[in-house]
Order: structure tokens, then sequence, then C-alpha cells
């Protein structure tokens, strides 16, 4: 804080920033066995009030101490200050109004001090008029604290006393985020959350609160509850978390292509962070806008397949066509396997549907053999539209996972649905998320 | 190795009586309470000394009984020598020259910057000098005095240096919490990467030490040297906390420290509130939270909270910004141990963040009133000073009536005065 002192006055202004305070032990810890010294050290430790038995070489104390600097502040936090008009003259002094702004580069709001008293008071000798001003600062940049004492001389002037303090508020987070449009509408996000302070802090909450259009799961814990993180989502300066989401249309929204097409606004990250002895922070992020559902003429789905096959065992996936066009189709499916000892699997199909009029839905079953473990992806299919025809080229129909034959399923191989990227390049690309507060 | 016993002898039959000879001397008690002083004692005594030659003695603590695990010398002494290690390929070792001035003085009777030779006496009263050195925060000098004796990786720190003197003893001179000192020095340098080297040196041997134990069968020796194990890994974590390793600290907390099945309730109860509070540093309230409540089902059943329930309790209500309700559980906690400072020190804190100023003074003023000694801490003091800048432009009239108090009844802060009273301030 920069202070920019005035002339003599009757009343002192004092200001001190309230960061949390810290934790500290009672100085140095050295410790000695009974044998190596007639005397034990560890008398001092006995101050600590707590008989540490074998933490007490332990360096978390549990005597807090005030803050000691200024500090950061960041975008989302609260800022509060304590605010302190001593009168350090042997007589009272009247009139005494204490009014404190804080001014940003497009704001200036008003912090109230003793919101319930009345609004000019007598200060007596050595008596002080006193606060704590709390403000959660909603901008990035510079902010000046303007503490203005305003009182009578005994003689009957008018006083003013002002006092400036100057911080900047900095940016805490870096959200980036991808999306993915799945198989039925799904669409999934990963937000990543970058930690740009300067110290350690905890992600208590990252949610996803959804636009009235879409339905959210949160896909960062295990099936028992417990986050995907370890013990706790702590994060280092400049470490990220990455968040996954499925998000889904509501079913009125989904049946309705032209509306679905329309509903870009997902919903919003709210974001709440805690760092030093708990200082709270809350950041939320713009609407985000998911990709757009790129379907040209025809939409395919897979609507029911397994996760997981057992090698040798016949896999059946069961797709779903939609003609999203304007013109009648007759499609012939054509699932080709590459003869080649590469291919993971064997099986093919060839047969033709019946004619599908605009809008209208067709389902149909595959099957594959997969003959290699781990993750197969069945791809090609091939659609052609024999009345028009125009080929259309699936590269990604769907992934499966292909275990041993000895394989049990347990609880945490909880797969989630299966993925198809449309557009694997373009959906990959991520973005930068513009950050407020609530 | 030229020097004879006769030679070493005279060396100390020179030593005059020294400030270390009162410091050691245990505290004089009615001889018919305590029957042991009449026996003969081997101490260095400055009122035994009668100019006959004594042979350098180890100063023993007369009551022994606080040693939670009785084990023999051997067991105690055993430290990997540099000879084992084979490291003799740098020659012989060289003998230390015993540095600092006063106490080289008193050893060296004048022979300040001569080689020296260790023996369990004199290596026990550097490790008092420098660990007080280290308690009074003269880090600077403890660095400098420090120096000559490295990791104690010498040759000469143990008895198989010296066969003419320890015929048939081995192991190492120097005390475990020496080496355990010079080992964490760094920490207090501001340079905890180096200590962690070091820590992690002492934590292997002492873990093998303890290995072989167990693999002789004795349990009690592997249990002392699991503990000792247990010591190092508390001071790596304490590196950690510097360095921000968080989870290596949980890794060391749940993985090793906390799975030692002979761990008693109370040491598992302080472990966790440890463990708690370091969440809480990090701003991981529900992970504190847990912990805390780990210490707390190990309390025993029907039971009130304690002083450490209600603590833990209190920096929660801390860390989720609610100053009056923390107030109100430490004043609780104060009822269990009144006049505990820790505890009015945070009183104090939270008060000033619920908006009281003058309530915080007033309580800190009263601490001090009634137990000076205990209250002026460095901790305490910082508060206060801070408090008393806040409060008026006559803070250094106060500040200087806390110095008045300080000289009066707390000469030996571990911090200097000048930053527990915050003398540079410019007000």
């Amino acid at each position: 804080m920069n202070t920019v002192e005035t002339e003599q006055h009757l009343l002192a202004l004092k200001v001190m920033r309230l960061t949390r305070p810290t934790l500290v032990g009672f100085g140095p810890i050295v410790t000695c066995e009974p044998k190596d010294l007639p005397q034990s050290f560890n008398r001092v430790v006995e101050n600590d009030g707590i008989a540490r038995t074998c933490a007490e070489a332990l360096g978390a104390g549990q005597t807090m101490l005030l803050p000691q600097s200024f500090g950061n502040i960041y975008l989302g936090e609260t800022f509060s200050s304590y605010i302190c008009v001593h009168n350090c003259t042997t007589h009272p002094v009247e009139g005494v109004t204490v009014k404190v702004d804080l001014q940003s580069n497009t704001s200036r709001i008003n912090l109230l001090m003793h919101e319930n008293k009345k609004t000019s008071v007598v200060l007596s000798p050595e008596e002080t008029l006193d606060d704590v001003i709390r403000y959660e600062v909603k901008e990035i940049g510079t902010h000046i604290l303007v503490c203005e004492v305003n009182y009578t001389t005994p003689a009957g002037f008018a006083q003013s006393l002002r006092k400036f303090f100057k911080f900047q508020v900095l940016k805490p987070l870096d959200v980036k985020t991808k999306f993915y449009n799945a198989e039925m509408d799904e669409i999934y996000l990963e937000a990543t959350i970058q930690n740009v302070t300067t110290g350690p802090f905890c992600l208590e909450k990252v949610e996803l609160d959804s636009s009235e259009q879409y339905t959210v799961t949160s896909l960062n814990t295990l099936p028992n509850g417990e986050s995907v993180f370890t013990a706790k989502n702590m994060l280092q300066p400049n470490n990220s978390c990455v968040f996954l989401y499925c998000i889904k249309p509501k079913a009125d929204i989904a049946k309705d292509i032209k509306a679905l097409r329309e509903a870009n606004n997902v919903g919003k990250l709210d974001i709440v962070w805690r760092s030093n002895f708990g200082e709270e922070g809350r950041l939320q992020t713009s609407q985000l806008q998911r990709l757009p559902f790129e379907y040209k003429d025809l939409r395919l789905e897979v609507i029911d397949a397994e996760n997981i096959v057992k090698i040798g065992s016949i896999f059946t996936f069961q797709c779903r066509v939609t003609n999203t066009a304007e013109h009648a189709m007759k499609l012939h499916v054509s699932l080709e396997t590459k003869v080649s000892a590469d291919c993971a699997y064997t099986g093919s199909a060839d047969f033709l549907l019946d004619t599908l009029r605009p809008g209208e839905v067709k389902e149909f079953p595959l099957s594959i053999c997969p003959t290699k473990l781990g993750l197969v992806k069945i791809s090609p299919l091939l659609l052609t539209d024999t009345l028009k025809n125009e080929q259309y080229y699936i590269n990604k129909v769907v992934d499966v996972f292909v275990v041993d034959a000895d394989y049990h399923q347990d609880g945490t191989f909880l797969l989630n649905k299966l993925i198809r990227y449309e557009n694997p390049i373009e959906s990959l690309m991520q973005k930068q998320v513009q950050l407020q507060v609530v | 190795m030229t020097n004879n016993p006769k030679g070493l002898s005279e060396y100390f039959a020179n030593d005059p009586p020294s400030f270390f000879d009162e410091l050691t001397n245990p505290k004089p008690r009615e001889p018919q309470s305590e029957p042991e002083v009449n026996k003969p004692k081997t101490n260095m005594l400055a009122s035994t000394f009668t100019g006959r030659y004594q042979p350098p003695e180890y100063v023993e603590t007369a009551d022994d009984a606080e040693e939670p695990i009785k084990v023999n010398d051997e067991v105690r002494n055993l430290w990997p020598s540099p000879a084992e290690q084979g490291k003799t390929g740098t020659g012989a070792p060289t003998h230390l020259v015993m540095p600092g001035l006063h106490i080289a003085n008193d050893l060296g009777y004048g022979r300040s910057g001569q080689p020296a030779k260790h023996s369990p006496h004199s290596l026990q009263l550097w490790f008092t000098r420098l660990a007080l050195l280290a308690k009074l925060g003269e880090y600077e000098l403890l660095q400098a005095e420090a120096e000559p004796f490295g990791q104690l990786n010498a040759l000469d720190v143990f008895y198989e240096f010296y066969p003419e003197m320890y015929s048939g003893k081995q192991g190492s001179i120097a005390s475990f919490s020496f080496r355990l000192l010079l080992s964490e020095m760094p920490i207090y340098l501001g340079k905890p990467h180096l200590a962690l080297d070091n820590l992690s040196k002492l934590h292997v041997i002492s873990s093998e030490i303890k290995q072989h134990y167990e693999k002789s069968r004795n349990g009690n020796a592997s249990e002392f040297w699991q503990r000792r194990s247990e010591r190092v890994l508390h001071s790596i974590i304490n590196c950690a906390l510097m360095m921000k390793k968080y989870s290596m600290i949980d890794d060391i907390m749940g993985g090793m420290l906390l799975t030692r099945s002979s761990l008693s309730k109370e040491e598992q109860r302080s472990l966790y509130s440890a463990w708690g509070r370091i969440y809480l540093q990090i701003g991981d309230i529900f992970g504190a939270e847990q912990k805390f409540a780990v210490a707390r089902r190990l309390r025993e059943i029907n039971t009130a909270p304690d002083l450490r329930d209600l603590v833990d309790k209190g920096l929660i209500a801390v860390a989720n910004n609610d100053f009056p309700e923390a107030y109100l559980i430490f004043q609780k906690a104060l009822h269990l141990d009144s006049g505990n400072t820790m505890i009015l020190n945070n009183m104090g804190v939270c008060l000033l963040y619920a908006g009281k100023l003058k309530d915080a003074i007033n309580l800190y003023e009263r601490a001090i009133n009634l137990n000076p000694q205990k209250s002026l801490n460095e901790s305490l003091l910082v508060n206060l000073s801070t408090l008393y800048e806040l409060e008026s432009n006559n803070s250094k009239v106060k500040k200087l009536n806390l110095l008045r108090l300080i000289n009066r009844f707390k000469p030996d802060l571990n911090i200097s005065v000048e930053i527990c009273l915050k003398l540079q301030a410019t007000n």
C-alpha cells in the first residue's frame, strides 16, 4: 500500500489489510534424546500448551500470527481491512465521520463502517473509532482505497484527513475448455483450471451449472463417491487440473433437431477455491458455447453398445441413422474389414435399408468379432445414398474395449459412454474462457 | 595417530572450570530424597575437580527414567563409520580445528586453532553449544561453528579411531541428535532443499540400522531406531512445509509415520491433528476436518473434548471466517488450561478480525501482566506490536514499555527484538 501522508491532524487514521492469519510454531525445533544432555531442550515446548507427544518435532504450529504484509489480492476474493481512527489529542474531538471508498478503473464503491451506528461521533482522548470493512473484488487491475475522516476542531473549523492505499487485483486462475460432441447427443466438456497465483490453493468446488436446455453429469468422482483426484484438490502454482462433464440435452430438446441446433449455451462453470488458511475466492465463467452439431445430411448414432467385450465373442451394437437432409434417401450400409494383420476385428456387413424420408429414423444392428486385446476402433462405415449416389464415410463408428476371456468386471471399471469424435481437429481446439465474479 | 594417551590427559588436566560445568551440573538435591548423589560421580564438575587427572567423561542424566526405550550404548552409538563405507581413500582423517572462540578457549585452553581430538565429552559440549545457538536463533554463528564438523562423517568422531582410548568400543561418539541438528541446520538458513538431502541420507541409514536389528530379532533396538528414523521424518516434513511440497507430506504422514503399530492413541491424535493443520494452511478445510475427526475419534470414549479438540475446532472456525465463533471456542479451551499463552494469543487475533481492536490489546496486556515469563513470547509480541501500530501513533511508547518487560523477564527470545517489536516500522 502506498500512503500519502498529510499535515498534522488531531486524529490519526490507521489502515491494515486483514489477510488470513498464519499458523506458526514456537521457534526453531531442536530436540535431543534424554541421554544426550543433562537437561532436555524440550521444556520450551510446554509453552505451546498441548503436550506434543510424538508430533513434537512437527512444525505445524497452532499459534496464529497477524498478517505482516499487504500480500496479494485476487479477483473473486474478499478484500477486508481494519480502519482505525484514533484521537491523539488530550481533548475530545467532535463531529467525526469516516468515509471509505474503493475506487477501481470503472467504479467507485462506498464501504460502510458500523452500519448500525449514527453518522457522526465524538471521540474522547485516546478513544478510537474502528471497524472492519469487507468487499469482494470484482475487477482486475488497480484499485485505490480512499479513506476520508472529517471532524470539527475545537475552534469549530471543519477538517478533513484523507489517505489513499493503492493495490493491484490479480488474476487467480486460467480456465480453458474443450468440447467433444459424442453419440446420442451427448457433449463432453473438459475444463482445465490452472492456478496462476503465487501460492498453492485448493479447489473446493468446480461445478458446471447447466443452462435450461441441458442436464449435466459431473464425471469427477469415483463410484465410491471420492474425487478422482488424489487426496485433495490442491493445486500448486502453475499446475492445472482437468475436470470432465457430460452434458445432455433435455428430452424435449433432444427430439427437436432444430431446437438442438439453436441451444448453444450449455452452462457456466462455478469455481470456489480456498488458499492460505481458508481465504476464499469464487468466480464464474461466462456462458460456455458448445460446438455446433455438424449433421449435414444424415446423422449416425450408436444407441446401444457394450463398453467391454471378451475376445472371441461377438460384439453387436445398435445403430440409428437419421435423415437430416431435405430429401428422401435409400441407404446402403457397408462395413468393410480390411484384410490385414493390423485389423483388430473381423466381420463385415453389406445391406440396404428401406427408404428414409426427411427426418425419419432407422435402426439396425451391426456385429463384429474382435481379434485383438485393447481398445478396438470400429471404422470405417460407408453409407451410400443410392438415390443420389452420395457416399458418407463415418470414420469413427464406435470403440470397444476388448479384454481377455478370464476378465471379471469390477466396480472400478466403470467406463463412460463410447465417444465418436466428428471433427477431431476442430473440436480439440481449446478455448480461453472469460471469468467474472458472481 | 601419533598422540598418546598421556598427551591427551595433559590436555584435559589443564581444563579450567568453565561456564559449561555449571550448565551440566545437575540441580542440587536434598541428600535424603535423592540417595544416588552419594554414589561416586564421574562428572567433570568444577567442584569435584581436585587436580588429579580424571578421564574426560560424558555427562549423563542422573535420571534416565524419561527414556521410553532403554537400550545399551552399543545400540545407541551404532553408525556406519566412514572406514566401513570404504571412504578411507582420502588418506588420514583430518583432525578438527576447533572453531569459535569461547568454547575453544575453554576446551583447548589457549590452543584455539590447533588440532584437537574428540571425546564423548567434547562432542557433547559442542552439541550443547550448537543446539543452544539454534534455539537462540543465532543461525549465522551456528553455521560458522558447525562448518568444521561437516555431517560428522570424519573418522575421528568414531570410537574405532581411538583404539588406545576406548579399546574395543565401536560406533559414533557424536550423538544422533548432533547428526540431526547438523542435517537440519540448512532449514534455519533458508535452504530446506539442502537439509532435505542431508535428512534423506540420515533416514536411509537409520532405517537400515533398524532393519539390521529387526533381522537379528532385537526388538527393543529396532524399536529404538524406528523412533529415530521417525524423528528424521518429522524434520523432513518440516522441510517439505517450507518447500510447500504438500503431497510429500501426505505420503510421509499416511504412508510412514502413522503405520507403526506401537503408536499410542495420544501419539496418533497429535499426528492427525498436525496433519489437519497442514491441510488448513493450504485451504483444504474439508481435508482438515477429516483429519481432526480422526483425532477426535481416537480420544477416550465418553470424555469431554480436550484442549486439542477445542483448538482444532477453533482453527476450523477461523478458516471458515467465523472469528466470533472461533473466539468462543478458544475461550472454552482457556477454561481447560487458564493462562495458556497460545490460546490467549489466538483469542486476541480473533478479537481483531471481529473488529474489537481495543479488546484484543487489553487481552494481551492482561496476559502479560498475569504471566510475563510465559506470555512474552515471539508471536504474542509480534501480534501486540502490530495492534499497537494499528491503534495509534503512540506505538513507540508502548513498544518501549514492552522492551523493558522483555529485558526483565525474557532476555533470550529466539527472534531478534527488532523483529518481535517491529522496531523498523515507521511509526
